[in-house]
């Protein structure tokens, strides 16, 4: 990680340089992708330290810019890009099974790795509920995504969603039984 | 389902769950009538509601395992066959040269942590440890990165592929009885003390990292990769908790962000033969968090081994409890040490570790020859002159500083008078409190300098190094990185005070534990000043001395000797050969010889060191009295103690005049000597200074203190040896009563005091009360030491003249006998101790023939 030398800094300040933050997020997704892979890759089967992630994509990418962006900002946008690379490689590995694209079958020579417990395929029925929740009300998805997939707390993300401790906690709860409840028929 | 009715949903959810049980199913109904669509919904809701399990929790955790079941088909040149086993760093498999050359198998462990420049790291140590070619280590073949498809690197290690079980398990199993385990033992402490010549420490010894193989030989795994784990998570020395997997065997130092040596395998070891012995560790640890770990290791002195397991010889209690020792100077300095102590057990001779804290003698010693090292500290600044240990005897510290006190610096001038006497904090000829001045001058820069930041970023460097002085790590940082945060400008003055800045920053980080931080700044600086001023510039010299004693500590005696003579290259070219810094240069590089064993070279670099300081510095500056202590030191080493007599002689002389004649660090020096005299039996010699660091050590510790008792010791000794009788006498009795008022248990200076006394009634021929208390030594002796230690037999030299005294003849030659056995085996011909025995016991035979 590069040193930030305070000069450097100031003098693009100065410039009057500052991205928005779409055109951050959108420069920085590809890199963020490839971090939450390699993050992924890296834990031992718990779950993952978004806050590291974080701390590395604020490093990395305000580096050099003066940013009005919140740390928690760059949480939920973690959070949606964990969001979607799971989902990617499940829906891959899911069609890899199911055969939907021959090509990617492939003969391994340790042959027991072949079959993914089918638990690893629940997140997309979860996507799925997901999806849906959001078009009924946005900002639930939108906690469960925060505090699932980037670990953001109730205090977080009531900063965050600028509401109340109260409210967050509400949402989570609903939120969690509904999607349950269309999990599991 | 739409918002609306989704919001009916929500409400009616919340609702409910408030509800207590009774009304719910009510409620439940009502809703069911008004909205029936919603109902099964509902239901659903309440059911996951109620149940314990997230299952979106474990939808996620199940999804983000995927990424760990993929397992390579090639690795570098080597084809996967299968996994091995998981373990915290990585996963293990089993693999084969891919090329068909040869079908040896290989054990690689990828790991798990991504990073950087492994490879970089891997390729400057791999030729060490591929040197670590030994029958009980498992040889580390190679290492590399692995490109999984995705883009993800991760670093693996290649290494020679062990089949068999762990040690403990290995024990259990085949029912091994103590000799075999210790047998096993001993392989393990060869492997270790064969890397730990090569300079590298293991760090992580553990069961499950010391297998056996099929045909029954040890084999260590791991050796160092510990070190990379650390460096790659940005500790550079194990100074995390995080990276400890097995709080079971971490060593105090390795919880406390410590430095790491030798020392710390040692402890992993001792633990080790604990469980390889019992089934049990030495501390209970069960359900403590580390934080608690921690702080229980460093408080409570490890379980003696016999009272875990009945069946164990408490005479191996002190080699373990040796091992597990909370400070690193008090444990077995090397494996071989230990390993020795082992086998005279085994082979039923008298061990050689005695209990801790029983070589006093070692505090000075250790001083000088720990593997700690103190940071480059260069200061001239008046701040640090005045704010070291005279601080108290303002009056002669404040003309001195005068003297280099250039009046038109405002800086100094600010200083000076923050200490002058018209502060009314300042009370003439009292102990002054400096950090309250200190923080006074802070609150003053802050107020009334507001309108003048370059001499308010001068004003708090200043500061920050006299809190650095002091000791005041938290404060010293806040100064500094109040200064740090004005720093402006790109004018020469500007990066060198950066520069500066930083070199400050890494000393404080170092003084705080915070290695990594201290190599950041160090290495900021260096790479900063480089840029700047080219590679001869001197603060480039400094940051090359602190990277030195980051590499020292880190046990990397041959990176750190090399920066120290990059150091002293530097130094030379800027100042020529003569110049108090390169004497300082030569100073390092002598200790970093020193910590090889390499003495004739120290002792060179040494002797240049003094050489070129006494030139620059005259002989009262406390450098050149240090100088000529490690000279001394280094002399002494090598085995050339009469000039390391004269030199002793010489730095006593000039500290008499250079500190003050109360102070401990005088007493530190007197000490060494008084403690060499005694040794010789030099008495006459000795009792002055043991007498003199008595007087200082009361006043500085109080009348109490156990030092003091050990110092009454020491004099008694003396008085004994010269024949004041009564002053022994009254010596040792004061020694007792302190020691006896201190604690109930008894320790080693209340046993050398109670043999004084012993000796001291043998001399005055009452030989009864000699018998007495001599008797209760021994036997408190047995117990703390063990019946075979020297110091438990060498007693009955004392008691076997109580008995001829008092005509047991019979008695008396028993115990000489013993005394003589004992010390024929243990020390060789012609020692002192084994003379005096002898003779003894001829003098006995004569008496016999007289009659």
């Amino acid at each position: 990680m590069a040193e930030k030398n305070s000069s450097e800094v100031k003098s693009v300040v100065t410039n009057g340089k500052e991205l928005s933050k779409d055109d951050l997020i959108k420069a920085a997704y590809p890199d963020l992708k490839r971090m939450a892979r390699r993050q992924l890759r890296g834990e031992s089967g718990q779950a993952f330290q978004t806050t590291e992630l974080v701390n590395e994509a604020v490093m990395r990418w305000l580096k050099g810019y003066q940013s009005a962006h919140s740390p928690l900002t760059w949480m939920a946008v973690m959070a949606k890009v964990m969001r979607n690379v799971l989902v990617d490689e499940a829906r891959s590995r899911h069609a890899q099974k199911r055969g939907d694209n021959p090509q990617k079958i492939t003969i391994n020579i340790n042959a027991e790795i072949a079959d993914e417990p089918s638990s690893a395929f629940e997140i997309l029925d979860l996507e799925a509920a997901l999806v849906q929740l959001h078009s009924l009300d946005a900002r639930k998805a939108e906690v469960i995504e925060c505090h699932y997939f980037g670990g953001m707390t109730v205090k977080e993300m009531a900063t965050h969603f600028t509401v109340g401790e109260a409210t967050v906690k509400r949402d989570l709860i609903t939120a969690r039984a509904w999607i349950g409840s269309q999990i599991k028929p | 389902m739409n918002n609306q009715s989704f919001l009916i949903l929500d409400k009616h959810f919340q609702a409910i769950i408030q509800m207590p049980d009774t009304f719910q199913a009510e409620a439940i109904a009502n809703f069911g009538h008004k909205y029936p669509e919603l109902l099964k919904t509902l239901q659903g809701m309440l059911k996951v509601h109620q149940s314990e399990k997230d299952s979106l929790e474990s939808a996620v955790d199940s999804a983000s395992q995927m990424f760990e079941e993929e397992p390579p088909e090639r690795i570098g040149s080597w084809r996967v066959l299968n996994l091995l086993g998981r373990g915290g760093m990585g996963d293990v498999y089993l693999a084969q040269r891919d090329d068909g050359e040869y079908e040896r198998q290989v054990a690689i462990k990828l790991m798990r942590l991504g990073q950087k420049d492994f490879r970089n790291r891997f390729v400057e140590e791999r030729q060490v440890l591929a040197s670590l070619q030994h029958p009980n280590i498992a040889t580390l073949l190679d290492g590399g990165q692995w490109q999984s498809d995705d883009e993800t690197v991760q670093p693996y290690l290649v290494m020679e592929y062990v089949q068999g079980e762990d040690i403990l398990s290995f024990a259990n199993k085949h029912d091994l009885d103590h000799h075999q385990r210790l047998g096993l033992f001993l392989d393990l402490c060869a492997a270790v003390q064969f890397a730990h010549q090569r300079l590298i420490v293991h760090r992580d010894i553990k069961p499950a990292n010391v297998l056996i193989d099929d045909s029954g030989q040890v084999k260590l795994l791991d050796f160092g990769i510990a070190k990379w784990i650390d460096e790659d998570q940005g500790h550079a020395n194990t100074g995390s908790m995080t990276s400890i997997m097995t709080p079971q065997f971490a060593s105090p130092e390795q919880l406390n962000g410590g430095l790491l040596t030798t020392a710390t395998d040692v402890y992993a070891l001792g633990v080790l033969l604990y469980h390889l012995l019992s089934g049990q560790g030495p501390h209970e640890l069960k359900g403590k968090s580390i934080g608690e770990i921690a702080h229980l290791l460093q408080k409570e002195q490890p379980m003696p081994l016999s009272q875990l397991s009945k069946k164990t010889d408490p005479v191996l209690d002190p080699i373990l409890s040796a091992c597990c020792q909370a400070d690193s100077a008090n444990r077995y300095q090397s494996v071989s040490l230990l390993a020795e102590d082992i086998k005279r057990f085994i082979n039923h001779e008298p061990i050689l570790m005695k209990p801790p804290g029983f070589w006093p003698s070692v505090r000075l010693f250790y001083k000088r020859h720990t593997a700690v090292v103190v940071l480059a500290s260069l200061f001239t600044s008046v701040v640090s002159f005045l704010l070291g240990y005279h601080l108290y005897r303002l009056d002669i510290e404040k003309s001195r500083v005068l003297a280099q006190v250039e009046r038109s610096d405002r800086v100094s001038q600010f200083m000076v008078n923050l200490f002058d006497r018209a502060n009314p904090m300042v009370a003439q000829g009292q102990a002054i409190d400096p950090k309250a001045l200190l923080d006074q001058g802070l609150q003053k820069i802050d107020s009334e300098l507001f309108d003048e930041p370059q001499l308010q970023t001068q004003l708090f460097q200043t500061i920050g190094r006299a809190y650095l002085k002091l000791g005041k790590y938290p404060d010293a940082k806040t100064a500094i990185e109040k200064a740090l945060s004005q720093l402006d400008g790109t004018e020469d003055e500007d990066v060198e005070r950066l520069v500066s800045l930083h070199l400050l920053m890494a000393d404080i980080n170092f003084n705080l534990g915070e290695r990594e931080e201290s190599k950041k700044h160090s290495t900021l600086a260096k790479n900063t000043a480089i840029q700047r001023f080219g590679a001869n510039h001197r603060m480039v010299a400094t940051a090359l001395t602190n990277l030195g004693v980051l590499a020292c500590n880190n046990s990397q005696f041959d990176v750190c000797l090399s920066y120290y003579q990059q150091s002293l290259e530097i130094r030379t070219a800027l100042h020529g050969p003569d110049h108090n810094r390169v004497g300082t240069a030569h100073n390092y590089v002598a200790m970093a010889y020193d910590h090889q064993g390499l003495f004739e070279k120290a002792i060179g670099h040494y002797r240049e060191s003094l050489r070129i300081l006494r030139l620059s510095l005259g002989e009262l500056h406390p450098k050149v009295i240090d100088g000529q202590a490690n000279l001394a030191g280094g002399l002494t080493q090598a085995g050339h103690t009469d000039e390391a007599k004269v030199l002793l002689d010489a730095a006593i002389k000039a500290a008499r005049q250079v500190h003050a004649s109360d102070s401990p660090e005088l007493a530190g020096i007197l000490l060494m000597k008084a403690f060499l005299h005694n040794q010789l039996e030099e008495y006459k010699q000795a009792l002055p200074f043991s007498k003199e660091v008595l007087a200082i050590e009361r006043k500085a510790r109080g009348n109490s203190h156990p030092y003091v008792a050990y110092d009454l010791n020491l004099v008694g000794r003396g008085q004994l040896g010269v024949g004041h009788l009564d002053e022994a006498e009254k010596s040792f009795n004061e020694a007792v009563q302190i020691l006896h008022a201190a604690s109930n248990k008894p320790d080693y200076i209340l046993m050398t005091a109670k043999q004084g006394l012993g000796r001291v009634y043998n001399a005055k021929g009452l030989f009864e009360e000699a018998q007495k208390i001599l008797n209760e030594t021994w036997e408190t002796r047995k117990k703390l030491d063990g019946t075979d230690s020297w110091v438990t037999v060498w007693t009955r030299y004392d008691l076997g003249v109580a008995a001829k005294g008092l005509g047991d003849i019979k008695t008396a030659k028993t115990h000489w006998q013993a005394v003589l056995t004992h010390a024929a085996k243990a020390f060789p011909v012609g020692d002192t101790r084994t003379v005096k025995t002898q003779e003894a016991l001829n003098n006995l035979e004569f008496d016999d023939t007289k009659k």
